[in-house]
């Protein structure tokens, strides 16, 4: 206790330093110039970093808002969810939607000083694609072409993936997959000059990944002090230099943050939607607010044979006043959803299924739902808008005559009810369908039913699992757009899910602090924080 | 207490003069009528509260007390006055309850331990020794962790680290007894344990026994709270004080939104203290020594 004290106004006494220092220093050219005035920002992370900044690790919330400052990747996905090049400078499609060609800013420079070339790029793909080397988001480049041959040991290096000159770099898809470009364009490139010796069964474990101090991001990883905070400076060989010095990321409780948001201990915090007013009340404090890229749903088990009739999933819909519990348990912070797509990918013209007991009655009638039987909603408890939703469920589905019980079950529990389809109802959030919404196909088809992917309801309409199929077959992007929204249409009448709400992401900024944009949750990726600037 | 009032002159027998004795202690009185009240108004709850406790009116959440609801909404707009109402029955059955369980548990096992001697003695003490040695907070979100958070489970696990006190009590008023002369004499006519339990021993224990009872009562209802507030205990949607103190995690429910949290947290603190205050008035009473 005491010795954390003593470290922790140690740290203080640092920043104090480095704060004065930013104040008397030289300050020969204010804006501008070198670009990397001597200023310092504190930015919250919701939850302690695992401390391995690893693209190969699992994945985890804190460690990947670090990575976003201290590792760059070819294509960025920016707050609106839409790809932006990073590394690379341009890429392209090919009309088939099988060969993505991207061409790489020239000139770059590893923040060691070393050339960063298209052979990094390289490296990093056949590592990410390896399962030997841990990496756990292997099954993302299943779609490449020659990963299955090499996999199976039938090819010594992955045919898909080629770098024909130093700046260049070619992903051949093994079929027409125009979602290989969001689901695999966005690895975080690593230093084939640093890590190029190691077995790839040896490299997750290099030491590097503690104290990644080489990268291509606007940030050089400094050190990360358990319970403190990572530091991270500003890389001076960053395509486009940071404007801020120094990053500290300082994990710490909600509460925590929002109370030293007032104080100025920390510049840039998410907050829930419960702390609206207290984090309104700071003069020096401004909000942001950004749709989420997952959402909120039940799952309404479709292997039980009540579940299958489509009439029960949509009077369980009308049943419900989602416009109500978003105002409600959100403070009107998030959207209602319509259909596993996001808002902005949406067609108009979906059905809003704005309650309407009367109808969900009638459909439940014409179902011949049995009044005496109970279904069970299970969910985790935890998240307070989780918590309230799932009462405020119950006794809106008790008022058209269907009783649900609520079940508290343990997060590790909740596989083994999907393996063996017992569940009749699950509460559950997250995934990201919003940069392609070729991601939607993992939930949806039939052939992605739990265990083999994350269709956890047991949904199948070949129809659908169709027009998702031609839809990402297609690079034209009226096209596909086109294909997509007669998906999206269809998925909304079948109701395949109880889709609830996407919550904004909530960040309070300093007012001192410009160009920061809020991500769209607590544990998404920060966006160029190279853009990110202090004034006054 | 009352078998012995029946057969002993009147104002002069022991449970009167315990009950004089008691009747000096301000406090204690005070507690228990407080306590009646409390217990009254769990079971008139619906009628005194006038709404349902978990029937929500989202239109309304996060009000202040008002004409319609004494004591405001929470998060779901259900009533307060009425799910605090309701959560006192399951906040004061979860604690009568676990205290029963170790008070029986005790009892039996202090009173074999003390009759049988020898071994057996020594293999009860030694368990008693070990379960006050837990921490039974931690073991008991371990467990709850493992068998799934329910009422039932937790009125168990509270009650079963609870028995050490009352079991030790009850020993050492067996052992005190085992050598008087009537014990001997019952013995030498052919009373076999149980006998001696039932007519001797229990009687013997009750008063001491009483005090520890109460005091595990106000034991078990503050770890109830919170076990309830750590979402290990009661189960939404039923209401307890600890669950509905859960709405207090955040600084800014805790500075404006105290209606949520206050009531709860009141009622919690002022039902441990009168039910200790009562364990401490029955102490004095039950204990001739300390009368003046």
């Amino acid at each position: 206790m005491f010795r954390n004290r003593i470290r922790t106004a140690v740290v203080g006494l640092t920043v104090a330093t480095l704060a004065v220092a930013g104040c008397t220093g030289p300050s020969t050219t204010p804006s501008g110039g070198s670009g990397t005035a001597a200023t310092s920002l504190n930015v919250y992370l919701y939850q302690e970093p695992a401390g391995v900044f690893s693209p190969l690790a699992p994945i985890s919330g804190p460690d990947g808002q670090v990575m976003s400052f201290i590792y760059e990747r070819l294509l960025g996905v920016d707050p609106n969810y839409k790809l932006q090049p990073r590394l690379a400078e341009s890429y392209e499609v090919s009309p088939d939607a099988t060969t993505f060609t991207f061409k790489l800013r020239s000139g770059l420079k590893w923040s060691d000083g070393t050339p960063f070339t298209s052979k990094d790029v390289l490296f990093t793909y056949n590592l990410m694609a390896n399962p030997k080397t841990t990496s756990t988001t292997a099954g993302n480049y299943a779609g490449v072409a020659g990963v299955k041959d090499f996999v199976d040991g039938k090819a010594t290096s992955i045919s898909g993936f080629s770098a024909p000159d130093d700046n260049t770099f070619v992903i051949k898809a093994a079929k027409p997959n125009f979602g290989l470009l969001a689901l695999i364009g966005s690895a975080w490139i690593l230093p084939e000059h640093i890590l190029g010796k190691d077995a790839p069964e040896a490299v997750a474990k290099n030491a590097f990944f503690r104290k990644p101090t080489v990268g291509m991001g606007p940030y050089t990883f400094v050190d990360y002090k358990t319970n403190q905070y990572v530091h991270v400076t500003a890389n001076p060989n960053f395509f486009s230099p940071a404007k801020i010095k120094d990053v500290y990321l300082k994990p710490m409780t909600s509460d925590n943050a929002t109370a030293q948001l007032g104080n100025g201990g920390i510049d840039i915090a998410s907050f829930s939607p419960t702390d609206l007013e207290t984090v309104a009340g700071f003069n020096n404090i401004a909000t942001q607010e950004k749709p989420g890229a997952g959402f909120v749903r039940i799952a309404l088990n479709q292997a039980k044979p009540y579940f299958k009739d489509v009439k029960v999933r949509q009077a369980f819909l009308y049943a419900l006043d989602r416009k109500q519990i978003v105002q409600t348990v959100l403070a009107g912070k998030a959207e209602v959803r319509l259909s596993n797509f996001a808002k902005a990918n949406e067609p108009a013209g979906l059905n809003e299924y704005a309650q309407d007991v009367a109808k969900a009655k009638q459909l439940l009638a014409e179902a011949g739902w049995d009044a005496n039987r109970e279904v069970q909603l299970q969910w985790v408890h935890g998240q307070r808008d989780r918590d309230a939703t799932a009462t405020i469920v119950q006794n809106q589905l008790a008022a058209v005559g269907v009783k649900v019980k609520l079940v508290n079950i343990q997060a590790a529990e909740i596989p083994k009810t999907y393996q063996e389809k017992t569940y009749d109802m699950v509460l559950y959030g997250g995934g990201n369908y919003a940069v392609d919404s070729s991601t939607i196909n993992g939930i949806t088809s039939c052939a992605n039913q739990y265990p083999a992917g994350g269709n956890i309801n047991y949904f199948c309409n070949a129809q659908l699992d169709d027009l998702m199929a031609q839809a990402n077959a297609t690079a034209d992007e009226a096209a596909r757009k086109a294909l997509y929204d007669q998906a999206a249409k269809l998925e909304n009448d079948q109701a395949d899910l109880m889709w609830l709400y996407s919550p904004y992401g909530l960040w309070a900024v300093n007012k001192k602090v410009q160009g920061f944009q809020a991500p769209g949750s607590q544990d998404t990726l920060f966006w160029d924080p190279a853009s990110w600037s202090i004034t006054g | 207490m009352t078998s012995t009032t029946v057969a002993a002159p009147v104002g002069r027998s022991p449970a009167r003069a315990a009950v004089r004795r008691f009747r000096k202690h301000p406090a204690a009185v005070v507690s228990l009528v407080f306590i009646g009240l409390v217990v009254l108004a769990a079971i008139f709850a619906r009628p005194l509260s006038g709404h349902d406790p978990n029937a929500i009116d989202l239109l309304s959440a996060r009000s202040g007390p008002s004409g319609a609801h004494l004591l405001g909404t929470d998060s779901t707009g259900r009533d307060v006055l009425s799910r605090l109402l309701f959560a006192g029955r399951i906040s004061l059955g979860v604690g009568i309850a676990s205290a029963a369980i170790a008070v029986v548990v005790g009892t039996l096992l202090g009173s074999i331990a003390g009759l049988l001697g020898g071994w057996v003695d020594g293999l009860v003490m030694r368990l008693a020794d070990v379960f006050m040695s837990f921490p039974s907070l931690v073991v008991i979100v371990v467990v709850a962790g493992i068998l799934g958070p329910s009422v039932l489970t937790m009125v168990i696990a509270i009650g079963l680290f609870q028995w050490p006190v009352c079991g030790r009590i009850v020993r050492g008023v067996t052992l005190s007894l085992r050598e008087q002369e009537f014990v001997l004499a019952a013995r030498a006519t052919g009373a076999g344990p149980l006998w001696l339990m039932r007519k001797h021993i229990i009687p013997a224990a009750l008063p001491p026994v009483s005090v520890v009872a109460t005091l595990a009562v106000a034991q078990a209802i503050a770890l109830e709270a919170t076990l309830s507030f750590l979402g290990l205990g009661v189960q939404p949607p039923a209401a307890s004080w600890g669950n509905m103190l859960t709405d207090a995690q955040s600084l800014t429910v805790i500075r404006s939104e105290p209606w949520l949290w206050l009531s709860p947290g009141i009622a919690v603190a002022l039902t441990v203290l009168a039910v200790n205050f009562i364990g401490d008035g029955l102490r004095d009473a039950v204990d001739p020594r300390s009368a003046s």
